[in-house]
């Protein structure tokens, strides 16, 4: 766990670095009283502070033994399963504007519950094909007939 | 007061919002039921639903959900070994042993009395509490809120597992800069936007709030997919049910003390539901006379506790947000989103301005209560039913919905988008082992914060000095920093003490 909390440590101080690099496109204006910099660098300031005292803890209290190794934690968060779902999302996301609301939500809708099922079947087709109907008919009474979305 | 409340009971009792309340609470047991779905996915779910409704209407249907979600949770720890929410995680330990032992019934009545029983008696918590709290807030200055808003971070980090203070922080620290995004109105200055004029009006809590919430939790959920889970076979007899409910008050004792503790945790700014059961179980534990028969499934304190105290701490975690606007638990910040969802903002001004809703909030959640409690006599099977839903079903329909929900706030791609963003960030910091919930309030407090202290530092000529000499603000900066000093103290003085203490060994 120790390399990646310190992978993790790394990536927020440098968040933290970009976001600091804005706060001084601030302009400062003299009629109020309080400066537009102030707030912004005690949240910039501070929040770096604890991610080096957070770098200093792991470097020097936490053992290289400590919790699961990189590997294992690698392994689980990118496992092939969690990657084909988050694939498939971000897919989705995209392909609602080119394809429309409906299409591209049945067709994720199915998709997914084919990719996910262990052992695929005839049942599975027709369960997946019943879900995405039924979503999508769930979906239109809510956004097009309930909110009167403008879908795209 | 008295005709605030009639007002209450007049919104209330309308055959449409009690039909909502009833839907709200029967779809909060079924996704409390369904192990890995929370009480704050069941509401973040419902949030963008509520959008076109009444603020009356939405606000009682989402006190249905919370009860029912919170109280689902118990049907999957005791049949299935696995809590429905967090907030269920110590009934397993003695309510699926009950259940093995063929007193599967008694075990979910045992904690279906306990949690009715528990919340109910929170309910009552909050209706006296919290207009007293209201109305000593009123006096609050910025000083005061800016404290408030210390306190609820130093809170969350000392409530952080151990080794995570820091890490707590740096996720409060992320949500307070992510709400720097936007106009800052004071100056009239565009911030952190890198040039995006989307970014410009800032982030909208609801995408961020479900983003982190949902996608982290969809993703892990996907681990579950095809592992065989045996829910214990039951054949319900509603005697036998209901005989639960005198057991439960010979233990009147524990339950009391459990309640208390789940209004008091619920109270705390950060923790609730998930905590107070772990909490009152151990303290049910240490005050019985039989502590070795403590996950055996034998006695009964031994659920009613973790119960009593969970849905306990619905009520308890209300009172900070409906008084000070500061959320108790992950799935009241959801409740909070609703309130700014409607243009109210929570806080004392609410109970001068709008005491008719706060009273909504109050009878709502009783009658939620009534609901589930008459649901969990009759449809016990529906919610044995969604545990045993496969989440290969479960997990594109949720995520659908929570789409869904994100765009239908402003019609736009760009909510969209940002629920995708907030999702990655969740599951970047879940990967790390980063509490999500500080992040979140980070950036629903933040501007909070920036505005009471840029008023407190001018109607005090930028001097700092009276946030520490103002009784109040100093009282709760004192608690503050004495919360993040407390536990490591006590922890060095226990290893002291077990250091001088022989040590037993056994094999």
């Amino acid at each position: 766990m120790r390399t990646s909390d310190l992978a993790f440590s790394l990536l927020y101080l440098l968040a933290l670095i970009i976001a600091a690099t804005q706060i001084n496109m601030l302009a400062e204006w003299g009629s109020s009283t309080v400066s537009s910099h102030l707030y912004p660098w005690l949240v910039v300031g501070a929040g770096l502070v604890m991610g080096g005292l957070e770098t200093l803890r792991t470097l020097f209290l936490e053992k290289a033994g400590d919790g699961p190794s990189l590997r294992e934690v690698w392994a689980k968060s990118f496992a092939a399963r969690r990657m084909l779902l988050l694939g498939l999302f971000v897919l989705y996301l995209f392909l609602i504007v080119p394809l429309g609301f409906m299409v591209a939500t049945a067709g994720f809708c199915f998709l997914t519950v084919v990719c996910l099922t262990p052992r695929v079947n005839v049942k599975t087709g027709v369960i997946a094909a019943c879900l995405a109907a039924g979503t999508v008919a769930f979906i239109h009474l809510l956004l097009v007939v309930y909110l009167e979305a403008f879908l795209p | 007061m008295y005709d605030l409340f009639l007002s209450g009971v007049v919104d209330v009792f309308q055959p449409w919002t009690l039909f909502g309340i009833a839907m709200g609470v029967l779809g909060g047991l079924v996704i409390g039921a369904i192990p890995g779905l929370t009480s704050t996915m069941a509401i973040a779910l419902m949030v963008p639903i509520t959008y076109a409704m009444d603020i009356e209407f939405a606000i009682s249907v989402l006190m249905g959900v919370y009860c029912g979600a919170i109280s689902g949770g118990l049907v999957g720890a005791i049949l299935l070994n696995i809590p429905g929410t967090p907030a269920s995680a110590a009934t397993c330990l003695d309510g699926y042993p009950m259940a093995v032992k063929g007193q599967a019934l008694r075990a979910l009545g045992l904690g279906v009395y306990a949690s009715m029983l528990g919340g109910v008696l929170s309910g009552l918590a909050l209706v006296l509490i919290a207009p007293a709290l209201a109305k000593v807030a009123l006096s609050f200055g910025p000083w005061e809120y800016f404290a408030l808003v210390v306190f609820t971070f130093t809170c969350i980090s000392a409530m952080s597992a151990k080794g995570r203070v820091i890490k707590a922080f740096m996720a409060a620290f992320i949500g307070l800069a992510l709400a720097l995004v936007g106009l800052d109105e004071a100056s009239g200055q565009v911030r952190m936007t890198f040039g995006f004029t989307a970014l410009e009006a800032g982030f909208y809590e609801l995408p961020a709030l479900i983003g982190l919430y949902a996608i982290p939790q969809l993703l892990a959920d996907v681990d579950g997919i095809g592992q065989k889970s045996s829910v214990l076979a039951i054949k319900f007899r509603l005697k036998e049910f209901t005989a639960a409910f005198w057991e439960v008050l010979r233990v009147k004792r524990d339950l009391l003390r459990s309640t208390v503790i789940g209004i008091v945790i619920g109270i705390l700014p950060g923790v609730g539901p998930g905590l107070s059961n772990i909490v009152a179980y151990g303290q049910a534990r240490r005050a019985s006379r039989q502590p070795d028969k403590f996950g055996t499934g034998e006695l009964p304190e031994s659920i009613v506790a973790p119960e009593a105290a969970n849905n306990a701490s619905m009520g308890g975690a209300l009172i900070p947000m409906l008084t000070l606007g500061i959320p108790g638990d992950a799935s009241t910040l959801m409740m909070l989103g609703a309130f700014m969802l409607h243009g109210i903002d929570p806080g004392p001004l609410l109970f001068r301005d709008h005491g008719d809703i706060v009273w909504v909030v109050f009878v709502s959640y009783f009658v939620a209560f009534a609901f589930c409690a008459l649901f969990y006599h009759f449809f016990i099977p529906i919610t044995i039913k969604a545990i045993s839903v496969p989440r290969q079903y479960v997990i594109p329909v949720l995520l659908i919905l929570c789409t869904v929900g994100c765009y239908s706030l402003n019609n736009r791609m760009f909510d969209v988008y940002c629920f995708l963003g907030f999702g990655l960030l969740g599951y970047l910091l879940r990967i790390a082992r980063v509490p999500v919930l500080p992040v979140i309030l980070g950036l629903i407090l933040g501007p909070m914060a920036e505005e009471q202290l840029s008023l407190a530092l001018a109607f005090g000529d930028n001097s700092v000095v009276p946030f520490f000499t103002r009784p109040i603000s100093g009282g709760i900066l004192l608690v503050a920093i004495g919360s993040l000093i407390l536990p490591f103290v006590l922890a060095r003085w226990r290893g002291r003490k077990s250091l001088q203490e022989p040590v037993e060994v056994t094999e």
